[in-house]
Formats: C-alpha cells, sequence, structure tokens
C-alpha cells in the first residue's frame, strides 16, 4: 500500500490502514514521546494521543511537508498540550540580558561516544519544564519565540531553560566521557 | 547549534521503541472509546458521595421507620369501662415523640404494635369512641408559640367499614387545646388529661351521596412523659431535647463544604538568610474543600471522625539579586617585538587591561506567576462540646487531623543548602512531607431544622505541627469556615 493510499484508508476510518499508518510510523513517534516522558508507559500515552490527533486531523494534511514532519509537529504539540494540561502554571523566569548564552562554549566531549538510554536518563534528570524547554529548542527546531508562545512562558524564560538544561547536561556528559576515559586508559 | 544540542539530537532523534501489538491494542481502544464525558471522569468521586447521602439518608429513614413501630414508644391501653377516654402512657418516653405517627387503632387498644399507615377499625374502637365514626389521630405535634399540642385526625372519619375506602378524600384536622403550665398541664410528671373540645361537622362522600357526621368527642387523652426539668422544658424545645431516660449515644452523619485560607510561617535553614533579598513573597489562595464527619454524642460532648479533601494553594514569587561587574577595557601594546613568525613577520603582544569597572545589580523574579497546589486527604478526630439544647445551639471544638499527600503539583522554589534558590517540581521531588498533622479549634452553630436535621457552621483555627516542605520549615496556619448539613442517625 503506498502512503496515499494509507492517508485515504485512514480517512475512511478503515481499521487496516489505520494499523498500518502506526506501525509505519510507531518508530518515530515513539522516539519523540520518550524523549518527552521518562517511562515508557507515559511515552505511549503520549503516542497514542498524539495518533489520534493525527487521523482525525488527516483530512487536512496538504502535503506542502512530507507526512512525516507533519506528524512529527502534531505530535510534539500534542505533547506540548498534553504538558499544559498538567502544569497549569510555568515557570515563569525573567533573565537579564547579559547572562551568557553557552552556544558558543567548547566543550571538549566530542569525540566521546554516548549511549541512547544514557542521553535520556541525563534528559530525566532534568526539571520537567527545562528538559522540556530544551527538547522543543535543541532536537525539535522550536524557536524561542515559538516555545514561549505554546508554553505560556517569557522568550527570556525559554533560554534560560535551555541554558540551565546545557549547563547541567554538560556536566553530566563530562562526567560519562571522563568514564569512558578511565575505561579506555 | 551548540555541540550539546547536536549530541542530543544525533543521539535521541529517531531512536525509538519498536512496533508492538500491546501498542497497537491501547491505541485501539482509545480510538473505540468514546469521549470521555464530566460523570465519567469523576464517576468514582460521585459515586462515593452518593452513596454516602443515599447510605446517609437511608439510616435515617430506617431509623425513623424503627421509632414509629416500636411498641415501646406507643403503648395505648383503653380502660374497659371508659367508651370516651383514651389513655396514651409512656407516650414521650422518646425524645422525638412529637415527631412520631401516633395511630390509635384497634391494635393499640389491645397493646398490640402500632402498624403504621394501617387503616385498622373495628366494632370496638367505634364503640368506644362512640358515635358514628371513629378517628385516628395521625400526627401529634406541638404547636408553635405556645403551650398548645396539635393532634391530626387521620384521613377520614370513618362511619363504617363499608365506607373506609371511599373515605379518603375526606378529612379533618383539629387543634385541641390543652391545659398550659400555669394550670399544670404537661409539664407535670402525673399529667393532667387533656381536653379535646373541637367537634366538628364534616362531610363524607361516599357513592356521591354525602353524609354529615360529627367528629367523635374525644373527652380526655392522658399523656405521661418521662420525667423532664420543669425549667427547661417547654413545648417549643421538647422535640429536639435528649432524652434523659435513655443513656444512649446519638450517632450523626454529615457532610460538609469548606472555606479555607492558609498562612505559613517559614523558618529558613541556618546558612541562609534573606537578607539580600533571596526569599520573596508566597501568597496563599483559598481553598474550597469537602468531606464527611461522623460523631457520636452523649450529654453535651460529641466525639468526630471523618474524612475530607484539603488543599493547599499558593502563589510563589521569589526575587534573586544578581550582582556582577561590566567592565571597560582597553587593548595595551605590551611587547612590540613579541616574537616573528617563520616567515618573518614581526608580532607583537597586546593586553587587555580593564580600566573602569561598573557593578551592576539585578532583580531576577523566579516563579512569577507560579501557583503550586498540595491535595491532602485528611482524617479529622475532635471532641465537641454543646451549649444549650434549643433549636440553634452552639458548639467549641478542638481536634486534631492527619493529612495525607495525594498530589502536589506545580513548581516550587526553595532555597538549597548553598543558599540558592532551587526549582522544585513538586510532581517528582521527594522533598514534600506526605504526612501533615495540624491542630484545630473551631466555634460554630447548629440550627435544627427538625429532630433529625440540622445545619449547622463553624469558624476555625487550624496549626501545622509539622512543616509541608522537608527543605526548610514551613509550618502552615489554616482558617476554615464549615458549612454542613447534619443528618441524626439515631
Amino acid at each position: 500500500m503506498t502512503e496515499e493510499q494509507l492517508i485515504n484508508g485512514c480517512i475512511k476510518q478503515d481499521r487496516r490502514s489505520q494499523n498500518e499508518l502506526y506501525k509505519l510510523y510507531f518508530p518515530l513517534m515513539s522516539s519523540i514521546a520518550l524523549r518527552y516522558a521518562p517511562e515508557r508507559d507515559e511515552a505511549l500515552l503520549y503516542v497514542n494521543g498524539g495518533y489520534y490527533k493525527v487521523l482525525k486531523s488527516l483530512k487536512t494534511y496538504d502535503q506542502k511537508h512530507t507526512l512525516a514532519t507533519w506528524i512529527r509537529r502534531i505530535l510534539v504539540n500534542h505533547i506540548i498540550d498534553e504538558f499544559r494540561k498538567q502544569q497549569k502554571y510555568i515557570a515563569n523566569i525573567e533573565l537579564a540580558e547579559h547572562i551568557n548564552d553557552l552556544n558558543s562554549a567548547d566543550y571538549n566531549i566530542g569525540e566521546s561516544h554516548f549511549d541512547v538510554e544514557d542521553l535520556r536518563a541525563m534528559l530525566n534528570t532534568l526539571p520537567v519544564v527545562t528538559s522540556k524547554v530544551f527538547n522543543l529548542f535543541a532536537i525539535d527546531g522550536y524557536k524561542h519565540k515559538e516555545i514561549a508562545e505554546r508554553l505560556g512562558i517569557s522568550i527570556g524564560t525559554s533560554k534560560w531553560h535551555v541554558n540551565e538544561a546545557r549547563k547541567k547536561l554538560k556536566k553530566q556528559l563530562e562526567a560519562t566521557a571522563q568514564k569512558e576515559k578511565k575505561v579506555i586508559i | 547549534m551548540s555541540k550539546i544540542d547536536d549530541i542530543f539530537k544525533k543521539g535521541l532523534d529517531g531512536k525509538g521503541m519498536e512496533y508492538s501489538d500491546g501498542a497497537w491494542v491501547s491505541m485501539e481502544q482509545m480510538l473505540d472509546s468514546k469521549k470521555v464525558g464530566f460523570f465519567t471522569r469523576y464517576k468514582a468521586y460521585v459515586g462515593l458521595f452518593s452513596l454516602l447521602l443515599i447510605g446517609g439518608a437511608a439510616l435515617w429513614c430506617v431509623n425513623l421507620s424503627d421509632e414509629g413501630s416500636r411498641s415501646d414508644i406507643v403503648d395505648t391501653e383503653v380502660p374497659e369501662d371508659a367508651n370516651q377516654e383514651i389513655l396514651v402512657q409512656d407516650m414521650a418516653i422518646h425524645d422525638s415523640v412529637f415527631e412520631q405517627n401516633i395511630q390509635l387503632d384497634a391494635e393499640a387498644t389491645v397493646s398490640n404494635p402500632v402498624k403504621n399507615n394501617s387503616i385498622s377499625y373495628n366494632d370496638l374502637v367505634n364503640k368506644k369512641l362512640g358515635g358514628e365514626g371513629f378517628a385516628e389521630i395521625e400526627k401529634v405535634t406541638p404547636a408553635e408559640g405556645n403551650n398548645k399540642i396539635q393532634l391530626a385526625v387521620n384521613d377520614a372519619l370513618k362511619r363504617d367499614h363499608d365506607l373506609a375506602n371511599q373515605n379518603k378524600q375526606a378529612g379533618i384536622s383539629g387543634i385541641w387545646e390543652f391545659a398550659g403550665e400555669s394550670a399544670g398541664g404537661i409539664l407535670d410528671k402525673d399529667i393532667q388529661g387533656i381536653e379535646l373540645s373541637q367537634v366538628e361537622e364534616v362531610k363524607v362522600e361516599s357513592s356521591g351521596v354525602f353524609h354529615s357526621a360529627s367528629v367523635p368527642t374525644l373527652t380526655a387523652l392522658e399523656i405521661k412523659p418521662f420525667v423532664q426539668n420543669k425549667n427547661v422544658l417547654t413545648f417549643g424545645k421538647l422535640a429536639y431535647l435528649p432524652n434523659p431516660n435513655k443513656k444512649i449515644l446519638g450517632l450523626y452523619v454529615s457532610p460538609f463544604g469548606e472555606w479555607m485560607s492558609y498562612e505559613k510561617s517559614v523558618v529558613l535553614p541556618i546558612s541562609s538568610s534573606d537578607d539580600q533579598g533571596n526569599l520573596g513573597e508566597s501568597t496563599a489562595t483559598p481553598t474550597y474543600n469537602y468531606g464527611l464527619l461522623l460523631s457520636a454524642q452523649k450529654g453535651s460532648w460529641r466525639l468526630g471522625a471523618g474524612v475530607g479533601l484539603m488543599c493547599f494553594k499558593e502563589a510563589t514569587h521569589y526575587a534573586l539579586e544578581v550582582v556582577h561587574y561590566d567592565y571597560e577595557t582597553k587593548l595595551t601594546l605590551t611587547n612590540a617585538n613579541y616574537t616573528t613568525t617563520p616567515r618573518g613577520t614581526p608580532v607583537a603582544l597586546l593586553s587587555e587591561e580593564k580600566i573602569d569597572s561598573t557593578l551592576v545589580q539585578n532583580q531576577v523574579a523566579v516563579c512569577e506567576g507560579c501557583e503550586v497546589s498540595m491535595s491532602y486527604v485528611t482524617v479529622p478526630i475532635n471532641l465537641q462540646y454543646n451549649f444549650g439544647q434549643n433549636r440553634l445551639s452552639y458548639f467549641g471544638e478542638l481536634g486534631g487531623s492527619a493529612s495525607f499527600l495525594q498530589k502536589a503539583k506545580g513548581t516550587y522554589a526553595v532555597l538549597d543548602e548553598q543558599n540558592e534558590v532551587q526549582l522544585l517540581d513538586l510532581a517528582t521531588t521527594n522533598q514534600v512531607n506526605k504526612v501533615l498533622w495540624q491542630a484545630n479549634a473551631s466555634v460554630g452553630a447548629r440550627f435544627w431544622v427538625n429532630s433529625r436535621l440540622n445545619v449547622w457552621s463553624s469558624l476555625g483555627y487550624g496549626v501545622g505541627l509539622n512543616s509541608m516542605i522537608t527543605s526548610y520549615e514551613q509550618k502552615p496556619t489554616s482558617r476554615q469556615v464549615r458549612l454542613g448539613v447534619e443528618f441524626k442517625l439515631r
């Protein structure tokens, strides 16, 4: 079945097509969800909730973007919505402009190899909001302005969370890299 | 893009789970399920509340019914030779006797248990009452405002057996006055007879034919109430007085709602200080709670316990003072002949020197607009003393409660050991105490709608005995206004 046939089948609420599309995009959707949810069960809830919205919105899919990109966008939006439901108020931290951005910082960890599970574990150690903002910015490519609008926080707060995340992740990456070096030696 | 971002993007993007049939099963369930409505979402709470309400009401009704049918409450006896006299003995041995249905019928006259709502009549009754019919006394209630007793006569003047069912529409009720206190009325232990003086003519419809008949004249009704204190007994209060002859525990159940506001007393750790404005303001938000209380009363003392849902809400606002120096620098030639490149280009050494500095102070608002909430299931226990036995009575109460943390959410700013503000996500942190102990005191008033039902309100003050947050001592003090409805179970 082609992707177009699958989409048409899903629009007609054909359960087999829905299953096929689910199978096809499950790895992608679960990879996104796992970054936002520490537990697999929670991630699966995100995946299913997001896929439900995908099915509901398939009629509006205009093929300007690839289906994968479109699904990714819907899923991330769904996760943000769910997160906002859970967290009515999100810390709003106004930071002065002078606070250093860590973009330009150079960490000597580039050669190290990091396991997927290690990276997920590191993300999970971050405070919930910080982790979400970092995910949105660094991995899903949202702009600070978009994040601020979606989460109802200021742009400064979004930046602060990203910086906080980088600081904390940097420490963890370095620690992990050090361990690796010792093992190699 | 930062290198760190890159590591995580490359490391995590696209690294998902393998498809499993189990995942699809749960997806299918979601697709099959309908939109969840309010009732479905809260069905557990609605169910529990309904169960408690229905259970309480059922107990109340059962108890009421039991009392109405207990032969020891109304024990009637008709003297053999007293054709126009009914004796009601030991009528008022229960505190709520004047709320009961009292039927004087054939079975009652021979000391059998009274059957509620039964239409029972026979020649004996007819004969004793005299005249063409007889009356059943349906209800005895104290009339308001004076020493009168109201006897509601059941729905028919029954002339004979055949007409009984057709007489449903006809009916009379009369008010019979009896001698008041000054005349040695019901306040005396040995009560004088009550003269039933009202006589009315009523029309009884039977197959379209109207018959006239007189209400049987009951010339005397003797009531022997339990011994009461003369000074407090009046009819207006009688239904609400405890029965001194029966030392039984009164049992009550009461659903209540509560408005609560709280403050917290904060004791910072030794290493912390708010001298520099490190700790800002937080404002507690009033909450609405509810619960159910069960209590047992003996005399004026009442011991109560129950369960309730309690929530603390707080809008937090912490301020950080960030101080740093901005430096103005200029480049200075330190060594004009520092070195030479391999191609022979001379290299000079320049150094950047500070020529001025500015102290910059910034106020950083942390968690502005944050709200945290901590939900508890609370189990209160309290001892209450009741003042007065009037329809409107008052009480004072002392007690305590153990509140078990159910859910905490929101972002909370606390100071850590290094005196730095840390944002705690209450949903995941373990720095919230699981059990909160509180001591409470309150005063209130209770208004009896009838002998089984009252509404009450109280104003209370609570003091937390332990801290809500483990990071530093933060004990809540709360003010509560409660409003409840109380059913008397027995």
